[in-house]
């Protein structure tokens, strides 16, 4: 795991933000992170330099939908990206594009366990 | 040779062509009489032709050759005869090609006119009388019944038998009354074959527009295309369905046609000798309340299943980071009532799912044995904190493979396994997986519970219903788990069914194909 990774965090709902947050500290205490609670912003960040070592990309949000992000992202960054939603039937339809798919509710734990394994790539 | 057949057919289209007329019954006469008027014209032509070829032109402009020809028995009178016969065919057949109104039986009585005075004069009178022309008596008297109503049969043999009287009287002679009676004979022999086509017709007639009346009136669209795609029959609702699309639908195959504020479905269906047939019907509310449910199922699971994550989240890391053992204790309580929830919002979609026809299956190669393994790993630790015995029994005729869906096969073990562990407080629960005769295969769960009462085995499987009331029960759930094992069941191709006393513990058994047709 590298020193400071920066992991970006594109979710509208802010007691998850909050959740991830606490997660990602468990997994190494020198991680940096960016918040972005809408589409709007979280598509003009994926566009910008620095560029994430992870991005946790919720689908249902506020203007641009996370599918239009995960497109852009995945064009022009090499990051990896975890889509995180509530949303079973879409979360099955990205289950073919995207590198990895979550549902929530998730066990916080093992989600935890996740994340170190994908930093430590 | 195609351009010949194609201007031959062409001129015999030209040739036969009768205006379109109100009664069925005209129009089908004036066809028949058009035909017969082009077929004698073309013979009293040759006729005529075949004694004028033989003179030179100053012996046809002087009538020199009638003098000849009256050296032949009867060969003026031919001669004569088919004159007047061209001339009267030849008005007939202008006149059938007018609609006529009210005189539409003209041409046909016309035509018996000439028929039977081109017979009279087709010979010389005692030949005509005497019965060698017997057999030509026979053409207007046959052909009255197909080019008018079936009794003119009768008049055409009364004109002919006056005809022949008259001649008879005209050379002094008494005439031949067997030919008479034979004429007669033949009339009524045209008038019972008429009468019969006619009967045929009509009932036919009548069986069509009573066909064609429901078609009509029908709720649904019906829409017929011939196989080379043009419409055959569009009825109102079709029409109305359809609008400005009606050219369009004709060509489509696909089973449902969206234009703007319209959505309808097509059933098709191959009619051979035909062509195909729709039936169709607006489905645009159904639809709309189909895609309102499935927006507020998608909004409901994931207004729910975000806060579960952060509640179950945090609980989590609560219970991870507290070195007190009572809050420990309090966070994996609210991290196992967090799961239960989840538990409940997923059978809520799937049931949903389910009843609105959107769940899909997917079709992959499974192992049973494997399945058995995993429902063993994962379901074991919950039979022996009530200190059950959970066995697995897996056949060894049971198949490697099947097809099938494995995390819905999977979800339908775990209810059921799940459930039997619920409702059993002390012995057994079984697992059985085994082969089935005609290309499938099934699993039993089995236990030595309470067992479920007669009055309850019916309606088991319906969704929130438990085997007891839920107030005096001590277990939870919501009644959803059978109920969704079921249509997963039937979804798959496969029946379920229990068989279970009060006090004897419950069996239920799935029996499922091994190659599963994609639903």
């Amino acid at each position: 795991m590298s020193d400071s990774p920066l992991v970006l965090i594109i979710e509208d709902d802010a007691d998850l933000v909050r959740l991830y947050e606490v997660l990602l500290s468990l997994v190494c205490t020198s991680i940096h992170t960016d918040v972005c609670m809408d589409g709007k912003t979280g598509l003009e960040r994926v566009q910008r330099e620095p560029e994430p070592r992870l991005i946790l990309l919720d689908l249902h949000l506020p203007h641009v939908q996370g599918t239009e992000i995960y497109k852009t992202a995945r064009e022009k960054t090499s990051s990896t990206i975890v889509v995180v939603t509530a949303d079973v039937l879409a979360a099955k339809d990205m289950l073919s594009t995207a590198d990895h798919v979550v549902t929530k509710p998730f066990d916080a734990l093992m989600f935890k366990d996740f994340l170190v394994k994908l930093l430590k790539h | 040779m195609n351009t010949m057949i194609t201007c031959f057919r062409r001129l015999a289209d030209w040739l036969f062509r009768v205006p379109p007329l109100p009664d069925p019954d005209e129009q089908r006469r004036r066809a028949i009489l058009a035909r017969v008027a082009v077929f004698l014209i073309a013979g009293c032509l040759a006729l005529l032709l075949n004694t004028l070829l033989s003179y030179d032109f100053g012996q046809l402009l002087s009538g020199a050759f009638l003098a000849d020809l009256e050296q032949f028995p009867g060969a003026v009178q031919m001669f004569l005869g088919s004159a007047f016969g061209l001339a009267g065919l030849l008005v007939i057949f202008g006149l059938n090609r007018l609609s006529l109104g009210q005189l539409g039986w003209l041409p046909g009585f016309g035509l018996l006119v000439t028929v039977t005075g081109m017979v009279a004069f087709a010979d010389t009178p005692r030949e005509v009388i005497d019965g060698r022309s017997l057999m030509l008596w026979v053409l207007p008297i046959a052909l009255a019944p197909l080019i008018l109503p079936a009794w003119t049969a009768f008049l055409a043999a009364t004109t002919s038998t006056v005809a022949i009287s008259a001649l008879a009287l005209s050379i002094g002679d008494e005439g031949n009354w067997y030919s008479l009676l034979a004429l007669y004979a033949i009339a009524f022999v045209s008038w019972l074959a008429a009468n019969a086509l006619e009967g045929a017709l009509r009932s036919a007639r009548h069986e069509a527009e009573k066909n064609r009346v429901i078609v009509e009136n029908v709720a649904d669209g019906v829409l017929v295309v011939d196989q080379g795609g043009a419409i055959q029959i569009a009825n109102p609702a079709a029409r109305r369905l359809l609008g400005a699309d009606l050219e369009q639908a004709a060509s489509q195959v696909e089973s449902r046609l969206e234009s703007p504020g319209r959505i309808v479905e097509f059933s098709w269906a191959q009619i051979q000798g035909v062509g195909r047939a729709a039936v169709l019907r607006d489905i645009t509310r159904q639809v709309e309340i189909e895609r309102a449910k499935d927006a507020m199922l998608g909004t409901v699971s994931h207004e729910l299943r975000t806060p579960l994550a952060a509640i179950s989240g945090f609980a989590e890391i609560i219970g991870l980071l507290s070195q007190n053992e009572k809050i420990s204790e309090m966070a994996a309580r609210i991290t196992a009532n967090a799961g239960r929830l989840k538990g409940l919002v997923n059978s809520l979609l799937d049931q949903a799912q389910i009843q609105a026809g959107t769940l899909k299956l997917s079709s992959e190669m499974v192992s049973p044995a494997r399945l058995a393994m995993d429902i063993r790993d994962l379901m074991g630790g919950l039979a022996q904190e009530k200190q059950l015995a959970f066995e697995v029994f897996v056949h060894p005729q049971t198949p490697e493979t099947v097809e099938g869906d494995a995390e819905r096969l999977h979800q339908v073990l775990v209810n059921l396994v799940g459930n039997a562990i619920k409702f059993t407080e002390r012995g057994t629960v079984s697992l059985r997986m085994y082969e089935l005769p005609e290309k499938k295969w099934g699993f039993s769960v089995s236990d030595t519970g309470d067992g479920i009462p007669a009055a309850r085995l019916p309606d088991i499987f319906e969704p929130f219903r438990r085997g007891a009331d839920y107030a005096t029960r001590p277990r939870q759930g919501a009644g959803l788990g059978l109920s969704i094992s079921k249509q997963l069941v039937e979804l798959m191709g496969g029946e379920i069914s229990v068989q279970s006393e009060s006090g004897q513990g419950s069996t239920f058994e799935v029996c499922l194909p091994t190659n599963r047709r994609l639903v």
